[in-house]
């Protein structure tokens, strides 16, 4: 029985490609990773976004109205929904003027339970020194 | 030897980023490593058949078979993003095979190295 | 085979137009609310999941299920232990 451990590490911007999306998209499925490994062996995903990447964050978001396809939101919703580690720098924040206000923090309304955490790129780097796996999107 | 696992989100002939990545796997094939491609958004469509060769423009498909000859290289095409650009099991190249996104993510599960390589 | 579609399910999940990994991630979490015996009728169109993912998962966790293919999608019964 083994845990494999995985970061996201998210720098693209939304809906510029489809590399954010498909960021949040794997690293859920790491929550049905199971039908293809062995009996208690797991795979573990978190995703940090970073530089430009933490406005993948932003509420409110116009997918739907403006190209016909869900936004970001969503996916970004149901990795927290999933209890999915999330973690957003804030000097990235800081530098483009943003707050926890502007941001989407947790996804209650669907039933989630984890929240969001906002950390200096410190924590980020931590995390990522202690996976065994780094993605950058 | 160990195992690579690539995951490539880059397009076809636009993107040399794909090319990149199959070199990659190449070397390490022939330094007598394992490889799994994982072929997602843009990149699906590298699983198409009927790619046409041309000087001017990076071809792939043939490299694809070449690797699947050695019988250490396995490649996988997410079914959502190439059902999304029009690409059905009967468009795929032969070899190739067609998962759901959880297929990479076992496969990282083993691998000595993920490489993900996204976007355009 | 247990006859699973001819009974009600206790609910209904409607994918329909998800893609992976939606279908497999919130079969799971339908499930994981479900009553032991209850029926999950999952409609699903997307053919990796309808036709691989569910069906493996629900092997693996020794569940019995049944698929039913449709025109252009699935239903998909999972009966809980």
């Amino acid at each position: 029985m083994a845990t494999k451990r995985l970061a996201f590490i998210v720098r693209a911007l939304p809906y510029k490609t489809e590399a954010s999306r498909l960021a949040l998209t794997h690293a859920i499925a790491s929550q049905s990773v199971e039908i293809y490994l062995k009996d208690g062996d797991l795979v573990e995903a978190s995703v940090s976004f970073i530089g430009d990447g933490v406005l993948n964050c932003h509420k409110n978001q116009q997918g739907m109205k403006h190209y016909g396809l869900t936004t970001i939101e969503g996916h970004y919703k149901n990795s927290l929904l999933l209890d999915l580690k999330v973690l957003i720098c804030k000097e990235d924040l800081d530098r483009l003027g943003l707050t926890e206000n502007d941001l989407l923090m947790n996804a209650e309304d669907i039933g989630g339970e984890t929240n969001a955490q906002i950390v200096p790129y410190s924590e980020i780097y931590k995390e990522m020194e202690s996976v065994d796996h780094l993605l950058f999107c | 030897m160990g195992k690579l696992t690539i995951g490539c989100f880059s397009s076809l002939v636009g993107s040399l980023s794909l090319d990149f990545s199959i070199k990659l796997a190449q070397a390490a094939i022939k330094k007598g490593h394992k490889v799994d491609y994982w072929m997602s958004g843009n990149a699906t469509m590298l699983s198409k058949k009927g790619q046409k060769a041309f000087k001017d423009y990076s071809h792939l498909a043939k490299t694809v078979q070449e690797l699947l000859a050695t019988g250490n290289f396995q490649i996988t095409a997410c079914e959502a993003c190439a059902a999304a650009r029009g690409y059905h099991k009967e468009d795929t190249m032969e070899g190739v095979k067609s998962h759901s996104m959880d297929w990479y993510l076992a496969s990282s599960f083993d691998a000595d190295r993920v490489l993900h390589i996204g976007g355009d | 085979m247990a006859d699973l579609k001819s009974q009600t399910p206790t609910q209904v999940l409607d994918v329909l137009g998800r893609v992976c990994p939606y279908p497999l991630v919130l079969t799971k979490k339908a499930l994981e609310k479900l009553p032991s015996g209850g029926i999950l009728k999952i409609l699903c169109d997307a053919p990796a999941s309808a036709e691989d993912s569910l069906p493996r998962f629900a092997q693996d966790k020794g569940m019995t299920f049944e698929v039913v293919k449709l025109d252009q999608s699935w239903e998909i019964y999972i009966q809980k232990g």
